[in-house]
């Protein structure tokens, strides 16, 4: 009896430790420590082949409802203390982490790591990962309002929303990222819960090669970014390769391009790139001009972020296209959401009824910004939950997060820390809800900045855009990189030189280089071959001639 | 100014046309390996750049001006007090940098008064100092003569 009852009690134990009961146990087909049950079939976990049995149709139905119970259960447990509270706390962080220029969401996670020693799974996700999932949604607020980067990822969102808030309507603009943004966080989520089994076998069908072939789809998409004139956009593309050249070749250890500095062998960093192509030219033109960001005066009710929200529901399949893009490319290790947003904001361009409004202020080229940087969070996840492969700088951080607290990433998440798994989900969901919510409430007091004059807001700026760069390696040489590329930045916006493809290039480059190396020492020319390849290589034609056809076709510019 | 808005667009090409065969050149001293991936992009990249040089002449010879600034003057002003910003902090450092530049650009640009130019100045000091020093523990540049006191180094 005694044997019985300790037994029951570390039954009781095991599950409140999991949030998972004996029940939902039974129908996933594991004990309470998780093991498969004794000589049991573990429950599928993909599609079954044709010629399954009644049984095994009852297993599948018994194996999603358990799943149910424990999505449901999670959900639960989030919102439980102290998940709940560290997930306020996490948001918080995220909100004005976000808002600042250059202070990343990595960096934050890099710095947040130690506080999670000792806590339990699900409250330390909720606090890390409730911080990284809202910075993309409040970073696109600064992008927005002054045409600085919160992060990397939402530098697309300037292209449309900043030209937006210089025509003073701010609101709409704001009105539109956040609730693409929210959409963007849900689809991204729910592809987290529903895809983990089933992308699995899709994921690993793919080679070097093929993610190599990714790349080169991702490149396709220069001839929409490169706006009016395509030569200018292919040399700027070619630039961005260039740069990311530059460092110790990681396979030799060749120097390129190092002009024998130390500093310069690690390769450039995104962050200064982004702050010097992006925020130096902006911040000069608000000094030069002396005015305020929004070029007109303020109006007396803030208007607009009712038709933005409006916006996104009536360009509902756009947003969901392009959140999809977010996940799919977050899935593919190492593209990150510095590419997603591009590509997300090249397809909208592509295939809007107004490309010429592109870059001008269109509504739609900011719902395609707004969505992508959050879904990508739920895609990079996949392939960290599932194999334990970082889809991204982040990512890799979290996977730390998952090794200090005890957890195996791969099948383990699927079965026996499931519960682990789903309350990822609910975190993405319930911490872009309440930033957006926050933001809302802001919104006013966040717009009235558009309309300060210029000169009260220029020292603020320029003091974040400093602190930015230099914490990337904590190199005087971080400002040095971010300087040089405001010139390059300021020349090529006077000019109408395209910055966009070179960011995508510079970001793919290195992507590229790895797939091609590792693709032509596994299999010399012949890679070539692979069917994905020749599938992947013939979307990547296509998609230059759709967009070339479509240049002609709206006679959108020369070349 | 009417030479830039004639030539820039020549200037900006050539460049670009320099920093690839400057590519195409280094990559002779690299390994093969190294010199792989560049080697797939160097001929298109001097290729295009050399096509943009020959458009961009075409168009100066034709006194094609692009769009000038709005008055060269303002933006050559904006540009001397963005040097005179990064100047500093890369000399006399970040937390020295930030009251002075701060107090000096509102008194001068934004005709700010005194108290109000200050008190910017001073929260501007304790947002870095609590945010960056305190709460995220990250290090300012201190400069080539400046410093960086307790908390912020």
């Amino acid at each position: 009896m005694l044997v019985d009852a300790g037994r029951d009690q570390r039954m009781r134990d095991l599950e409140q430790e999991r949030g998972v009961s004996a029940e939902q146990d039974e129908r996933l087909g594991v004990d309470a420590a998780g093991d498969r049950v004794g000589g049991k079939e573990p429950p599928p976990l993909a599609f079954r082949p044709k010629g399954h049995t009644i049984r095994s149709l009852e297993d599948s139905l018994g194996f999603w409802e358990g799943t149910l119970d424990v999505f449901i259960g999670s959900l639960g447990t989030v919102l439980q203390w102290p998940a709940a509270g560290l997930l306020v706390l996490g948001v918080g962080l995220g909100f004005v982490v976000g808002i600042l220029p250059g202070l990343g969401g990595a960096v934050t996670l890099a710095l947040l790591l130690p506080f999670i020693y000792g806590m339990d799974p699900i409250p330390a996700f909720a606090f890390l990962l409730g911080m990284h999932a809202v910075v993309s949604t409040t970073g696109d607020i600064t992008s927005v309002l002054f045409g600085i980067p919160g992060e990397a990822t939402t530098v697309a969102t300037i292209l449309d929303g900043h030209p937006m808030a210089q025509h003073g309507e701010a609101g709409r603009a704001l009105g539109a990222v956040l609730a693409s943004s929210m959409l963007g966080a849900v689809v991204g989520a729910a592809f987290l819960a529903i895809s983990v089994p089933i992308v699995r076998p899709l994921v690993l069908a793919f080679g070097p090669p093929e993610f190599l072939m990714l790349t080169v789809v991702g490149l396709s998409f220069i001839v929409a970014l490169s706006g009016r004139y395509l030569v200018k956009g292919g040399v700027m593309a070619l630039l961005g390769y260039a740069l990311s050249l530059v460092g110790v070749d990681p396979f030799s250890g060749t120097p390129r391009m190092s002009f024998g500095l130390l500093y310069l062998w690690d390769g450039l960093s995104i962050i200064p790139v982004v702050l010097g192509l992006f925020a130096i030219p902006e911040v000069l033109h608000l000094m030069s001009t002396k005015g305020s960001i929004a070029e007109r005066s303020a109006p007396a009710k803030l208007g607009g972020v009712m038709q933005g929200v409006t916006d996104t529901f009536r360009y509902w399949w756009l947003t969901v296209r392009c959140s999809l893009i977010g996940v799919a490319i977050g899935i593919i290790p190492g593209m990150g959401g510095a590419t997603a947003q591009f590509l997300a904001y090249a397809h909208a361009q592509q295939t809007s009824k107004h490309p010429e409004e592109f870059g001008k202020g269109s509504i739609e080229g900011v719902l395609a910004a707004g969505s992508v940087n959050n879904s990508k969070e739920g895609g990079t996840l996949i392939p960290t939950v599932a194999f334990g492969v970082p889809g991204s700088t982040s990512t890799a951080i979290l996977l730390g997060a998952f090794l200090i607290l005890g957890l195996v990433p791969g099948p383990e998440m699927l079965t026996r820390r499931l519960d682990v798994t789903f309350s990822l989900v609910w975190i993405i969901v319930i911490a872009n809800m309440i930033a957006v919510a926050v933001s809302f409430l802001l919104l006013r007091q966040l717009v009235a900045i558009t309309f300060v004059r210029g000169g009260l807001i220029v020292p603020a700026l320029l003091l974040l855009i400093t602190i930015g760069a230099f914490t990337t390696t904590n190199d005087p040489l971080d400002i040095g990189v971010m300087l040089v590329f405001g010139v390059v930045g300021w020349s090529a916006l006077r000019w109408g030189w395209p910055r966009a493809p070179l960011l995508l290039a510079f970001v793919l480059g290195a992507i590229s280089e790895r797939y091609l190396f590792i693709s032509t020492q596994l299999y010399g020319l012949l890679w070539l071959l692979r069917p994905g390849v020749i599938v992947l290589g013939l979307v990547a034609i296509l998609g230059v001639v759709f967009a070339i056809r479509r240049r002609s076709a709206t006679g959108a510019g020369a070349w | 100014m009417v030479i830039w808005r004639r030539y820039g667009g020549v200037v900006v090409a050539v460049g670009a046309l320099a920093i690839f065969l400057y590519l195409f050149a280094d990559t002779q001293s690299w390994s093969t390996r190294a010199r792989l991936f560049a080697q797939v992009i160097v001929g298109p990249a001097v290729l295009l750049a050399a096509v943009q040089v020959v458009r961009e002449g075409g168009r100066a010879r034709a006194a094609v001006l692009m769009p000038g600034p709005p008055d060269a003057a303002v933006t050559g002003a904006a540009a001397a007090w963005m040097a005179a910003f990064f100047g500093a902090v890369l000399v006399v450092g970040m937390i020295v940098t930030i009251p002075v530049f701060t107090v000096t650009y509102l008194r001068v640009e934004a005709k700010l008064s005194w108290l109000a130019a200050v008190v910017y100045a001073a929260v501007a000091v304790a947002f870095v100092w609590f945010v960056f020093g305190s709460l995220l523990h990250i290090p300012f540049p201190k400069g080539v003569i400046g410093f960086s006191p307790p908390g912020l180094s």
